[in-house]
């Protein structure tokens, strides 16, 4: 079974089509990457996939996560499929953190109601999560604003490890990081995960660093897809080719042989 | 030949909160930086965040004073209280510059605004001159009478240009260029910088985390690592065999595209 199928995928908000008809298949543990220019319509999926739309989108269609269909499904079927078939890391985890509580219980936490683990079972499980990710030892006990950007990150990446779907959809997760951090988390991201991924993004490095398969978004369809080798060095279609020949004006020419 | 802008040991320290509430401590933002924008080349200023280019940035415009050390424009110190021509002949390009524009403010109030307080500007046309920079930066005048919000935020950025370039300075400064933008948008944009700066011989200096803007736009490159310069030289030079591990970690952070066989 695909760990994602989408069919006709339809968002409109506002009367705006800003997902206007997407098919696609991603195989379980495949990494897929999913690129396009700002207001393709690439957060939007994502946000359907992981069953998160805005109250104003209004989406037909079919998004089947696992069996798990998530259009027109009840909010509890939403909540049931959250965290258990698919889970996301956001942009920014300044925000999607708990302010207040220790990151080590916001780690803790999808153990314990998913997987029932005991509170002290949690923790220990929280620990070698944060460690895994990279995080230096006593980490669980820091505020989400005593870390840094990257460290965020990072914690948002083991919560969502945590979660062990089968899915993982990670809406830009180093937009709001420095080159070397970002580095850093492309290649935790790439060593932790197992599930299947969808990563959203526009930063074409980020999907070579870490995704077999890409689709193009443009107005809301997909123009293009195919493996990241191949689109990203004989793009077909003009968006795609638009999108590569930014991208590679903007990687420096020189560079240490 | 003297450098246009010049610093020299620059330091600038800050208070931070210390581990006890009566124990002040401090932070060296800025140690001892040593640097010069040369005639007719363009500087790039880069580094992670948290290693000064900004308060290097804010010492260097004068719009803060140093610890020690001093700067000088076209051979002048300048200081706030003094700043001289700097003002009259750099153009900024802030951070997040479309958000910079006042929401309030038609873009025609805002354009006008740099030629109604410098000098030089009491007999030349404003909106004629609002007029041709907006076409120099690619947007149509006829907009001018609208405010930002109407705009997105790549035409943000293009207006925040074209009000940096307004008085016609010799040196534009643009922190971060375009980084709140899309790399589709970016791109246009820094082709955009780049034909104006060799249009109208403008000189730059740029602020930036991507060394792949740098290396488009400059000539030279500074590299700071906590406060202090870690290396700097020609950006060819420099980019090709980084000797400082601040330049080697930067350039290996770049991202990677697979390689087109030929």
């Amino acid at each position: 079974m695909p760990a994602l199928e989408l069919l006709d995928l339809r968002v409109v908000v506002d009367g705006h089509p800003a997902v206007d008809g997407v098919d696609m298949v991603v195989g379980a543990g495949e990494r897929w990457g999913l690129i396009g220019a700002s207001g393709a319509g690439k957060s939007l999926t994502a946000a359907a996939v992981a069953g998160l739309l805005p109250p104003a989108a209004h989406a037909t269609g079919s998004v089947r996560v696992g069996d798990t269909e998530l259009v027109g499904a009840a909010g509890s079927t939403l909540q049931r499929t959250r965290g258990r078939a698919v889970t996301l890391v956001a942009q920014d985890s300044a925000t999607a953190l708990h302010p207040l509580v220790p990151v080590g219980r916001q780690v803790a936490a999808p153990l314990r109601h998913l997987h029932g683990l005991t509170r002290r079972a949690a923790a220990t499980r929280a620990d070698d999560l944060l460690a895994e990710v990279g995080l230096p030892d006593g980490t669980a006990r820091a505020r989400p604003a005593q870390l840094s950007g990257g460290q965020r990150q990072r914690v948002a990446l083991a919560a969502a490890l945590a979660c062990d779907a089968d899915l993982l959809v990670a809406d830009e997760p180093t937009a709001a990081l420095d080159p070397t951090v970002a580095r850093d988390l492309l290649a935790q991201l790439d060593r932790s995960i197992h599930s299947a991924l969808l990563l959203v993004t526009h930063d074409l490095t980020a999907l070579t660093a870490v995704c077999e398969h890409v689709a193009v978004l443009d107005h809301g369809r997909i123009v293009e897809r195919g493996p990241v080798a191949t689109v990203l060095t004989d793009p077909q279609h003009e968006r795609t080719r638009a999108l590569v020949d930014a991208a590679r004006s903007l990687v420096p020419r020189t560079r240490p042989a | 030949m003297t450098p246009v802008l010049e610093a020299a040991g620059l330091r600038r320290t800050y208070p931070v909160p210390g581990p006890r509430p009566w124990r002040r401590s401090t932070r060296e933002a800025v140690v001892d930086v040593d640097l010069a924008l040369e005639p007719e080349r363009s500087l790039a200023l880069v580094g992670e965040s948290g290693a000064g280019k900004s308060t290097l940035l804010r010492l260097l415009l004068a719009l803060e004073v140093p610890d020690g050390g001093s700067v000088r424009f076209r051979g002048a110190a300048v200081t706030p209280r003094d700043p001289g021509r700097l003002r009259h002949d750099v153009g900024v390009v802030v951070q997040d510059a479309g958000s910079s524009l006042d929401p309030r403010a038609t873009v025609r109030t805002s354009l006008r605004e740099p030629l109604e307080c410098l000098d030089g500007w009491a007999d030349v046309d404003h909106d004629a001159r609002v007029d041709e920079l907006l076409a120099a930066v690619g947007l149509d005048p006829e907009q001018a009478d609208r405010r930002p919000h109407q705009f997105s935020g790549g035409q943000r950025q293009r207006i925040a240009l074209a009000r940096a370039l307004i008085a016609n300075p010799s040196v534009l400064v643009v922190d971060e260029p375009f980084s709140a933008v899309d790399p589709a948008t970016r791109a246009h944009l820094v082709d955009l910088l780049g034909t104006l700066a060799r249009r109208s011989r403008l000189q730059l200096l740029l602020v930036t985390h991507d060394l792949g803007v740098a290396d488009r736009l400059c000539d030279d490159v500074v590299v700071l690592a906590h406060g202090r310069v870690a290396e700097a030289g020609p950006i060819a030079d420099v980019f090709a065999r980084p000797r400082s591990t601040a330049a080697q970690d930067l350039l290996g952070a770049v991202g990677r595209l697979p390689e087109v066989r030929a």
